[in-house]
């Protein structure tokens, strides 16, 4: 099952593909790494000076990093869902599929916990949440919970993955008795990770915004329809660049799977809703600062928050029906605005109003610093680099038939 | 399904999942379990308290009363106010002497004698006619005001410094409420705290 | 399949004298590591401090040690004499505060006694009780609240106030919530923080519905002159950029059986303090007869905070 020669040539073979390629790819990484070391100044300074650098304060101790850690944790989990249909709509290219959506979900864990890392204000501590080394706060801690169930769904998906490559790069077939409990196992291990993330905020009874039982089913339903959308819109580009194939229909049928969870989400969202404004309580005043009205209305996230949802609109439409899913101009479109949609909804519209007001109803109004912008790109950049690295690899292992006799020719 | 072949492969697994079970699981409530215990240098520590447990936590102690005159002759009253003079029991503005101090107690309805004894000066009096001294002058107080001074004795109202299982001070009644014009006087606050945005 | 996995020639691999490629290579990192954590200045103080168990699993030596490291930092940063007391809770008490809104004049001594008793940082500003400002006519309503009042005079015509710090619940969210246990509640019912502990991930501000507690977002800065050498482990010693921090009832007074900094300045006299296991305490006196308020008692976190009205 596991061949230490097997892996060493994969190491070789894969250090020989990401050591080349054209133009477009070279200046891609290049791009990526001046994103990447730009934030890496930034989050010195941070280190240095302290989280001041950030707009983060007292009443608003979350923001943007945390707000994309959530978003990321989604995308991770909703890239694993493709499986489901893979599955049950029984495409053949299961494997190429499955295989591009683990990979987005292991370099999107990667992010989420940089994006924790940074965030944390003495991180030279992290090893205290360590089990055994450290004093993990488990089960107590739902922190706890989510370190646990990142890592091991991130564990999960790093041997899929390398045991789908090094096998294929040997030329040998993947072990399907090894290979399918494991990607069986993956589907709830990803409703888990993001349903953790959800209860990370719904356990608390001090922040109304967020102790909604409706929270943790949001959660999945805004991940299921955004996630695909990075693999919907990279399997086109693919199709361009590269010798990968995938036929029309099985990007269609993502897209109707999308526009279906999207109606999930947009009636959840309807739900809460009816729930806030038909009650009309004392806490409807978080909502009154999302979308900015009653007594806010100049709050600085009601773009946000009337982006998002008008962008969620459009996309259902857009996606559900037939005409504008199959146009490849309005899908993409579609793509683009529910990534930018939930993006909004959950790095945004989420950690924001559930502190604004604070506990004893005091406003500060948050919005993120220079420096909180750059490092999170930094850190957004640093996944996308592995990705691209673990995308070229794919490509070649698995569409482009790159073997170890292959590398030995070369 | 070949179950030699399934043992191989998930055997190691299952094992794996199990020893993370235990060793994770296990100290995490472990933990929790100490907290609930206390770990054992504080268990060792709050063992040699033992025997002064129950001193230590009552709230017994002295109590000390500020502010109380030095001595029963400390306002020489009767140095003017000679015990058998002729006394003007007439309730009025006094015009001659003591017109630095204002009567604003009670709303019109007490004027100097209420309080101050007629036949000996170096004395207050209850309604009854009861002598009270100024050291105890608080007992007058608690003549009317009798919910704030049973809480004023059982340390319930007004500023109290020391240890709460111990020796306190207090301080008495007249520190914080002038006898003859009670009102609590307004204070200048102390600066406000600094909004989120003015912290850099 | 490969049989030769090693792949230093069959000769070589028997002479007892030869070392392989990976052994080499293992030893060097090995040195190298060792170099460089000897030459980087990390000293005792370091490992004491930085390389411990929790607190609360730590034996008294582990303690004694760490303690004389710290108090040494301490000295060293300023120039003053530190004494960091571990005491433990006191058997047979739980504290429990009370605080009389009828008398409470919003004039903010028990904000800065505060702040002088346990070290808050001036700069930038970190106040562990925020006063809030109300209108009579709207009573307890913190929508419609300010601290931020300004006034030449207080109490001013028409308000109340209402002092807010940490109220030491006895169900408290924040510590269930604290991913490496840095936070706690201790037997005599105080919640603290140990500050060597805490990673700063600010989910425990996120958890406390009554926001009593307080990020280090620079390093917090003290005048020398102005600091407080007496402390205690857990309680005001001065902390670090990056930790959260929150009142701890004067736990280096009270574990002496002194009065909490700001009972004791209060001119007014609102502020009560006790044990809540002594029938004759101060504060069961006010549980037993006067009228009480607890803020947010639907969340059931059981605050040992109570609010009264002493008129």
């Amino acid at each position: 099952m596991f061949s230490a020669a097997y892996f060493k040539n994969f190491v070789r073979g894969s250090l020989y593909i990401i050591t080349r390629g054209s133009g477009l790819y070279f200046g891609w990484l290049t791009l990526l790494i001046v994103v990447f070391a730009q934030g890496a100044i930034a989050y010195a300074g941070q280190l240095h000076t302290g989280l001041v650098v950030t707009h983060m304060r007292d009443p608003v101790s979350w923001g943007l990093y945390i707000g994309t850690f959530a978003f990321l944790v989604g995308i991770a989990a909703a890239a694993v869902m493709l499986v489901i249909p893979a599955y049950v709509y029984e495409w053949k290219p299961i494997k190429e599929v499955v295989i591009f959506g683990e990979s987005l979900a292991i370099a999107a864990l990667i992010a989420c916990i940089l994006f924790v890392t940074v965030d944390i204000g003495r991180p030279e501590r992290v090893w205290h949440l360590i089990p055994l080394v450290g004093t993990l706060h488990f089960p107590s801690s739902l922190l706890a919970w989510d370190m646990l169930v990142l890592t091991f769904y991130w564990l999960l998906n790093i041997v899929v993955v390398t045991h789908l490559l090094v096998r294929q790069y040997n030329g040998k077939e993947y072990l399907h008795r090894f290979i399918a409990p494991l990607v069986i196992t993956s589907i709830p291990a990803a409703i888990g990770i993001h349903t953790v993330t959800a209860f990370l905020f719904n356990g608390l009874g001090g922040r109304p915004y967020w102790n909604s039982a409706i929270l943790a089913p949001r959660f999945i339903a805004s991940a299921l329809c955004s996630g695909p959308a990075i693999l919907l819109v990279l399997f086109q580009v693919l199709r361009k660049l590269t010798s990968f194939h995938i036929r029309d229909a099985a990007i269609h049928k993502i897209a109707e799977l999308m526009a279906y969870a999207m109606g999930v989400n947009l009636f959840f969202m309807f739900a809460e809703l009816f729930k806030e404004l038909y009650t009309n309580s004392e806490h409807v005043v978080h909502l009154e600062y999302l979308f900015g009205y009653g007594q806010f209305p100049d709050s600085p996230i009601r773009f946000y928050a009337w982006g998002s949802t008008l962008f969620a609109v459009i996309e259902f439409f857009l996606f559900i029906v037939p005409k504008t899913r199959r146009n490849p101009i309005t899908m993409n479109l579609g793509a683009v605005l529910i990534f930018v949609s939930v993006f909004f909804e959950k790095g945004v519209s989420l950690v924001v109003p559930g502190f604004t007001p604070d506990v004893l109803g005091q406003v500060y109004k948050y919005a993120p610093s220079l420096t909180e912008f750059r490092v999170s790109a930094a850190v957004l950049a640093l996944a996308a680099i592995v990705y691209t690295f673990m995308v070229r690899v794919e490509l070649a292992i698995i569409f482009d038939k790159f073997t170890v006799e292959t590398y030995r020719k070369a | 399904m070949n179950t030699k072949l399934m043992l191989r492969r998930f055997l190691p697994l299952s094992a794996v999942a199990l020893l993370i079970g235990v060793l994770v699981v296990r100290p995490g409530i472990g933990l929790l379990s100490a907290r609930a215990a206390g770990s054992s240098a504080m268990k060792d520590s709050s063992a040699a308290e033992d025997s002064t447990a129950e001193d230590s936590t009552a709230s017994r102690g002295k109590l000390e009363l500020l502010r109380v005159p030095p001595s029963d002759d400390y306002y020489p009253c009767t140095d003017c106010h000679e015990p058998g003079d002729p006394v003007n029991r007439t309730p009025r503005k006094l015009t001659e002497e003591h017109e630095d101090i204002v009567l604003d107690h009670g709303g019109g309805r007490l004027w100097c004698l209420d309080c101050h004894s007629a036949e000996n000066r170096d004395f207050l009096h209850t309604a009854g006619g009861k002598p009270i001294p100024f050291s105890r002058a608080h007992e007058l107080c608690g003549q009317c005001h009798f919910r704030r001074y049973k809480d004023w004795q059982n340390n319930v109202h007004g500023k109290r410094i020391g240890h709460w299982n111990g020796d306190k001070k207090v301080y008495v009644c007249f520190k914080c409420h002038n006898q003859h014009s009670p009102h609590f006087k307004p204070l200048t606050p102390k600066p406000r705290p600094l909004r989120p945005d003015e912290i850099r | 399949m490969n049989n030769n996995r090693d792949h230093t020639p069959k000769k070589k691999r028997n002479d007892p004298q030869w070392i392989s490629r990976r052994d080499f290579l293992k030893g060097a990192a090995v040195a190298a590591g060792a170099a460089a954590v000897a030459g980087c200045g990390v000293n005792d103080e370091f490992f004491d401090t930085y390389f411990r168990r929790h607190y609360r699993e730590m034996s008294k030596e582990e303690i004694d040690r760490m303690i004389t490291a710290l108090e040494s930092r301490y000295e060293r940063e300023y120039d003053r004499d530190f004494t960091i007391d571990t005491t433990p809770a006191l058997q047979g008490v739980l504290f429990g505060y009370a605080l009389d809104i009828a008398r409470c004049i919003g004039c903010r001594r028990c904000v800065y006694a505060c702040v002088d008793e346990n070290n808050q940082s001036r700069d930038p500003q970190i106040q562990w009780i925020q006063v809030y400002e109300m209108d009579k006519g709207k009573g307890i309503d913190f929508d419609h609240a300010t601290p931020y009042y300004e006034a030449d005079k207080v109490p001013r015509e028409g308000k109340f106030y209402m002092p807010v710090a940490c109220q030491h619940c006895e169900n408290p969210p924040c510590t269930k919530v604290c991913p490496v246990g840095a936070t706690w509640k201790e037997k005599d019912g105080i919640v603290v923080i140990d500050y060597d502990w805490c990673i700063g991930c600010r989910y425990c501000m996120a958890a406390c519905p009554y926001g009593a507690r307080h990020f280090n977002w620079r390093t917090p800065k003290v005048p020398s002159n102005e600091i407080n050498p007496h402390t205690h482990y857990l309680g005001n010693r001065p902390r670090y950029k990056g930790v959260v921090e929150k009142c701890t009832f004067c736990v280096q007074r009270v574990r002496k059986g002194r009065y909490p900094a700001c009972v004791e300045i209060c001119p007014v006299g609102a502020r009560k303090f006790g044990n809540l296991l002594d029938p004759d305490s101060e504060v069961r006196h006010v549980l037993a007869t006067k009228r009480i308020y607890v803020l947010k008692k639907e969340l059931n976190t059981q605050p040992k905070f109570f609010y009264y009205w002493g008129i």
